[in-house]
């Protein structure tokens, strides 16, 4: 336990550090070469405008952007394979991302002949897919339930069968899109930041809030879950209300990043067991860790993908997946190798 | 100051498990349930814990129904070792331990609760795997760090100054080697000699018989018999309700407490009483 507590307390303190230099990287390296001393001045305003657009104008949403969007796809996928104690679950297995691309593909393809829709003007998407996300994990929760128990197998199951359907739907958009949608629709789906604005980051927030809030909740209701329902019911834990706020807390961190950002993989399956590899099982270091690691991992993936094939960009989730791939492939088989997990 | 089954019966999937039992459990004693496979044994523990909620009657602990209690107060109440814990995989044994007392020990110190986490973990004899991950133990040894967490429930609402509560067993000493067989019956014995009370499911008829103050025999979903073991487990029940031979129960000569011995039953069929 000792040997546990001292990695976790390096861990802890080592990945905020990790992810201050990755966003300072991440500010300093572009298209345009910016100094990082010019942040001071861009700060105190004493800067010339072009790097006070590319600053705070450019990098600046697009890292706070890529900095939640990983901390919340990590503490979602987190909070799910606690809860479904299956470590493949991730968020896209709770029908949140699949109805979040039904509804983007319904904007998308058929938004122009809605009034509503072009009102909304750029919030229509995100504000699609937020209330999307929502009614899908409503509807599955509703499925799942009966006479106040929510069953997690029906969850799960469910959801696999929610996201073939739907995907299913959406196929039949894709079939019946112009070349605009269409060009539309695959770059949602590739998951990207450079649409990343402030009034998008300012979106977010209040849900990651909620589902921040949520996590810290949840914790230790989550470890002794691990031990099985009937157990934490034993020990006096509401198990039914632990489960409908771990669907809340999944749902308000994963449908607002995917309908701003699009559907970025791996982030949510694979961050988790890289802490849960080095600190252990226990949720109370493992939630914040693994957000602070998703969140460093993405800013990283992405300043990668706008700078790599420069001027073009490579979309974020194929630098995630090749990024981390190997490196939980060797964790995992050091792990193996040393007995320790 | 009681734990009781009032008239309760339980239907699962279209099946009466359980019909009109009117039981009830004191603190200060052991009491043992036994009875043939499929019995309703389990699932008369999971309706005395609050597990589950019966079909019909009610379930009482100190003149309050279970239904009318919090989860909260109720797990500082009684705990439950379950068939059916998991490995807890990637835990330590301690932390697991400690996680019994999480609401039962809210309020102690950290210090206090992992005072207490090591003295139980001691107490069931895995003092050297304190810092082992529960996926590497043993079946028995996983066992027996179950039965500490599930104590750890009880001690922890102790030390804070509730009544001392039920602990509800189900076959605690199933992967246990006989000397830790005789551990476990020992803490069991020891947390109702502190006030508490206990009900153990058992398959094993000697050690029910050895440790309990009162045996409750269920068979086919009712209760068939209760009382000291002495006057319950007869030959004629060994006979009707477990299906052993004749002349298998004797009576220890220093505690005068019946034991089976089946040996000469093994392969003379003739001699086996047909079952219930």
């Amino acid at each position: 336990m000792r040997e546990r507590g001292f990695r976790a307390f390096w861990l802890l303190c080592g990945l905020p550090a990790m992810l201050v230099l990755t966003m300072l990287l991440a500010l300093d390296t572009g298209a345009t070469t910016v100094h990082l001393r010019d942040l001071w001045h861009c700060a105190t305003g004493a800067q010339g405008q072009a790097a006070h657009l590319v600053l705070w104008g450019i990098r600046g949403p697009r890292i706070a952007m890529a900095c939640l969007t990983g901390a919340a796809l990590a503490v979602a996928g987190t909070i799910m394979q606690g809860l479904f104690r299956n470590p493949l679950a991730d968020p896209g297995l709770a029908g949140v991302s699949s109805a979040a691309a039904l509804a983007t593909a319904c904007v998308i393809v058929l938004g122009g002949a809605w009034q509503w829709v072009t009102g909304l003007g750029m919030w229509a998407i995100p504000c699609a897919g937020i209330a999307g996300s929502f009614a899908g994990m409503g509807l599955l929760y509703f499925f799942a339930t009966r006479g106040g128990v929510t069953s997690i197998t029906a969850m799960l199951l469910a959801g696999v069968a929610f996201g073939a359907f739907s995907g299913a739907l959406t196929g039949i958009l894709i079939f019946r899109a112009d070349d605009t949608a269409l060009r539309d629709l695959t770059f949602w789906t590739m998951g990207s930041f450079s649409g990343a604005t402030w009034s998008g980051v300012g979106l977010l927030v209040p849900f990651l809030l909620v589902a921040g809030g949520l996590a810290i909740h949840l914790a230790t209701p989550l470890n002794v879950m691990l031990l099985n329902e009937h157990n934490a019911q034993l020990m006096g834990y509401p198990v039914e209300r632990i489960k409908s706020l771990s669907m809340l807390a999944v749902a308000c961190a994963t449908g607002p990043t995917v309908s701003l950002v699009g559907a970025i993989g791996f982030v949510g399956v694979v961050v988790p067991h890289l802490v849960r590899l080095m600190v252990g099982p226990d949720h109370r270091v493992v939630l914040p860790a693994s957000a602070i690691l998703g969140a460093t991992l993405l800013t990283g993936a992405d300043t990668m993908a706008r700078t790599l094939a420069s001027p073009a960009e490579i979309p974020v989730g194929i630098v995630t997946a090749l990024l981390g791939t190997p490196a939980f492939v060797w964790l995992l088989a050091r792990s193996h190798r040393t007995g320790v997990s | 100051m009681t734990l009781e089954l009032r008239h309760v019966t339980w239907r699962q999937g279209g099946h009466e498990i359980l019909r009109d039992i009117t039981l009830s459990f004191g603190r200060g004693q052991v009491t043992a349930v036994i009875g043939p496979n499929g019995a309703g044994k389990s699932s008369l523990l999971r309706l005395a814990s609050g597990l589950s909620a019966p079909t019909g009657g009610q379930v009482v602990l100190d003149g309050r129904p279970l239904a009318a209690m919090s989860h909260r107060h109720l797990a500082t109440q009684r705990a439950m070792l379950t068939q059916d814990s998991e490995a807890a995989g990637q835990f330590l044994v301690r932390q697991m331990v400690m996680m019994g007392g999480g609401i039962s020990a809210n309020g102690l110190g950290m210090e206090q609760q992992a005072a207490l986490a090591n003295m139980l973990v001691r107490e069931v004899g895995l003092e050297r795997l304190a810092e082992r991950q529960m996926m590497t133990l043993s079946g028995g040894e996983r066992q027996r760090a179950h039965l500490a967490r599930v104590l750890m429930q009880l001690e922890a609402a102790r030390v804070r100054g509730a009544a001392p509560g039920f602990l509800l067993l189900d076959e605690p000493i199933s992967a246990q080697d006989p000397a830790h067989q005789v551990l476990v019956l020992q803490l069991a014995r020891q947390h109702a000699a502190r006030g508490g009370g206990v009900v153990v499911v058992l398959h094993d008829l000697n050690w029910a018989a050895a440790c309990a103050d009162r045996l409750v025999v269920v068979a086919q979903g009712m209760v068939h018999a209760q009382g000291p073991p002495e006057s319950v487990l007869t030959q004629d029940l060994a006979c009707a309700i477990f299906g052993l031979g004749k002349n298998c129960v004797h009576f220890h000569a220093r505690t005068a407490r019946p034991f089976i011995l089946p040996h000469d039953n093994i392969n003379e069929e003739t001699d086996i009483c047909t079952s219930p």
